[in-house]
């Protein structure tokens, strides 16, 4: 096989000039003083930045060793996406564009798009697969609340995956309006990047705020992983220090951590779940936001590096770990954020009391508890 | 030289304008769509443009996606669909060109694709998402077998690009009538028929002209500033409403359009 790098720009003719007309924009306001004061401010003012690192007492005491959570799940809007739809949406308005889009899965992206946008003064239209627009009924109705329009997906297996390629075709028709706000670090270049550095900040305060209690690194980073949005903001900033990635993957959308082979889909090169002959294979993980059969490029990197390791877990332990969570620290987790909750109850041998670990708890559970209910029902009979 | 570029460049020669059908490979049926091929090829198609189905057909719209998915749960792989256009080698005298995504080419495998579809009577392809930056690999594998790299170009392309992207091109350059998905509705001929005479000043190829193409005024409209059209979703259409007749009505009139002097 001939294709090497991970990532690049595989898409339609149509799409190339604009994307290399937004790498040029990036490459500008990536550095311009003005714009990043403008989006700290932002961070600072309005989504609640930076987030608090928090030690958790008594999940150190059941997995035997101290654990810190960077409490994404307090950013306005409820998890960590705002950080890049607050930067995009900027970009955006900077480069003339009165009309957003955006895909979602969970519902959390599409609900930070719409506020951004709302808060920008901008137009904003969100593609939804229709399998999760009816298992996140309340995030669509926030949307609608925040001005967006939402449009369901019928084609495909009618989730995050599809959701993209409708947001993709309207984007090839609509390019000279609008931009497209993309929810992880996956998309053609410069996407990946972009989301890599808005997401960044994640990474950046966790490390200051445990070099500042702890004295040291910590031994282990862990993360949720679909796209691998908050994975990679979490990772990137000590990619260079000795402190073991953990990417969390769903069962039923285990894409590095088992099932994926490279391969192209959405205008990028990755692992991608796929069949024998290319087809993209449909996903099935109890978390939306998990459910996408591909990873964004770094990941896979990553993986090939030996950088990060990835798991996956049962949609059985990822509930423990919702639960978990909520019984002994008073959280209650998005179910994506489980995940990474849950590995750390599933993984607790692979840990001794001399590990630091730091959990990105990406998401509040809000949207998830009618869904966990009917699931908890389920499991216990 | 490949057989599209051989077949497009004489028809310039002798001053006609052709008409590609595209059709799903596996629709309605794997055996129904060989023998659209064959009666296309009856009724004059300059071409045909056989698309091997993918699940995620991001450059098409609505009409094409549900062939697809529906070609797909058919059974039809890029294996099959090779396997039965190779019995079509002796039958079929205009030349083939794949529409695929990439994802299936680069499972196969560039080399092993280019090498099947060679073997399989094929005489070019488009890869809808595989621009010129990221084809170097597949060019390479494809002129090996002699197959055609048919490259598209945009209404938002620069000048400067479609310079580019003609130099990996044979066969023809793939103008696209509207920024979008097939089968959306095409704007402004007038903008159409500007952008097109820039184009032509920047490179000798053969020109096509597809995406929204679906009456005879918009053949008629197009034809001087083309050597052929390409015609894909309304075919598909026009074959869901009303079976093989339909399907031959819409091409016989699109190509009555096509040869209609304006």
């Amino acid at each position: 096989m001939i294709q090497r790098t991970f990532g690049g720009r595989f898409v339609p003719e149509t799409l190339c000039t604009p994307l290399m007309e937004l790498e040029e924009a990036w490459e500008f306001y990536r550095q311009d003083l003005n714009f990043q004061r403008d989006l700290r401010h932002l961070l600072t003012t309005y989504a609640g930045r930076p987030t608090p690192l928090y030690y958790a007492r008594r999940l150190s005491g059941e997995v035997g060793c101290r654990v810190y959570l960077k409490r994404e799940d307090l950013c306005h809007t409820g998890s960590h996406k705002i950080n890049n739809t607050l930067g995009q949406c900027l970009l955006a308005k900077k480069m003339g564009k009165t009309r957003i889009i955006a895909e979602t899965g969970a519902g959390q992206h599409g609900v930070a798009t719409a506020t951004a946008a709302a808060l920008l003064g901008l137009e904003c239209v969100v593609y939804m697969g229709v399998q999760d627009v009816k298992r996140q009924a309340l995030n669509v109705f926030r949307m609608e609340l925040l001005g967006a329009q939402v449009i369901p997906v019928e084609g495909g297996s009618q989730t995050l995956k599809d959701a993209i390629n409708d947001a993709l075709r309207d984007w090839a028709s609509s390019v000279d309006t609008t931009h497209y706000v993309i929810g992880s670090v996956v998309g053609p270049h410069p996407f990946p990047e972009m989301v890599k550095d808005f997401q960044s900040v994640i990474g950046k305060e966790a490390r200051e705020q445990i070099l500042e209690v702890e004295r040291c690194l910590p031994t282990h980073c862990v993360a949720c992983v679909g796209g691998g949005s908050n994975a990679l903001g979490l990772f990137y900033p000590m990619e260079k220090d000795p402190v073991k990635f953990i990417g969390v993957e769903a069962a039923g959308a285990e894409t590095l951590s088992l099932r994926g082979e490279p391969g192209v889909l959405h205008g990028f090169y990755s692992y991608f779940i796929q069949d024998p002959w290319g087809q993209i294979l449909p996903t099935d993980a109890i978390a939306a936001g998990l459910d996408y059969p591909g990873v964004g490029p770094q990941h896979s990197i990553y993986k090939e590096k030996g950088r990060a390791k990835y798991y996956n877990l049962s949609p059985g332990k990822a509930l423990e770990g919702f639960s978990v969570l909520a019984r002994l620290e008073g959280i209650i987790p998005a179910l994506e954020s489980a995940h990474a909750i849950g590995w750390l109850l599933d993984q607790r041998d692979e840990l001794d009391s001399s590990s630091l670990v730091l959990v990105c708890l990406s998401g509040r559970g809000d949207k998830d508890v009618q869904l966990v209910k009917e699931a908890l029902e389920a499991y216990h009979g | 030289m490949g057989k599209v570029r051989e077949t497009l460049e004489s028809m310039r020669e002798e001053g006609r304008k052709g008409l590609i059908p595209y059709m799903v490979a596996g629709y309605p049926s794997l055996q129904e769509s060989m023998d659209i091929i064959v009666t296309l090829e009856e009724h004059g198609a300059a071409a045909v443009e056989v698309g091997i189905p993918f699940s995620d057909p991001m450059a098409d719209g609505p009409t094409i996606q549900k062939a697809h998915a529906q070609a797909l749960e058919k059974g039809a792989t890029p294996g099959s669909i090779m396997e039965a256009l190779s019995q079509l080698k002796d039958t079929v005298n205009i030349p083939l060109i794949l529409m695929t995504y990439y994802n299936p080419i680069l499972h196969m495998g560039l080399k092993n694709f280019a090498q099947r579809a060679k073997e399989a009577g094929i005489g070019g392809a488009i890869v809808p998402d595989l621009p010129p930056e990221e084809a170097k690999g597949w060019i390479r594998y494809a002129r090996e077998e002699g197959l055609d790299t048919v490259f598209l170009v945009a209404p938002n392309t620069s000048l400067e690009r479609v310079k580019t992207i003609a130099r990996v091109t044979s066969g023809f350059l793939y103008y696209l009538a509207l920024k979008g998905v097939t089968g959306s509705v095409i704007g402004d001929i007038g903008e159409i028929e500007r952008r097109l005479s820039q184009v032509k000043e920047v490179t000798s190829l053969p020109i096509g002209v597809g995406f929204g193409i679906s009456n005879p005024q918009e053949a008629t409209l197009l034809a001087p500033w083309c050597d052929a059209l390409i015609v894909g979703s309304s075919l598909l259409r026009a074959l869901d409403k009303g079976g093989m007749k339909g399907l031959l009505g819409l091409f016989e009139s699109l190509k009555e359009g096509l040869l209609t002097p304006l």
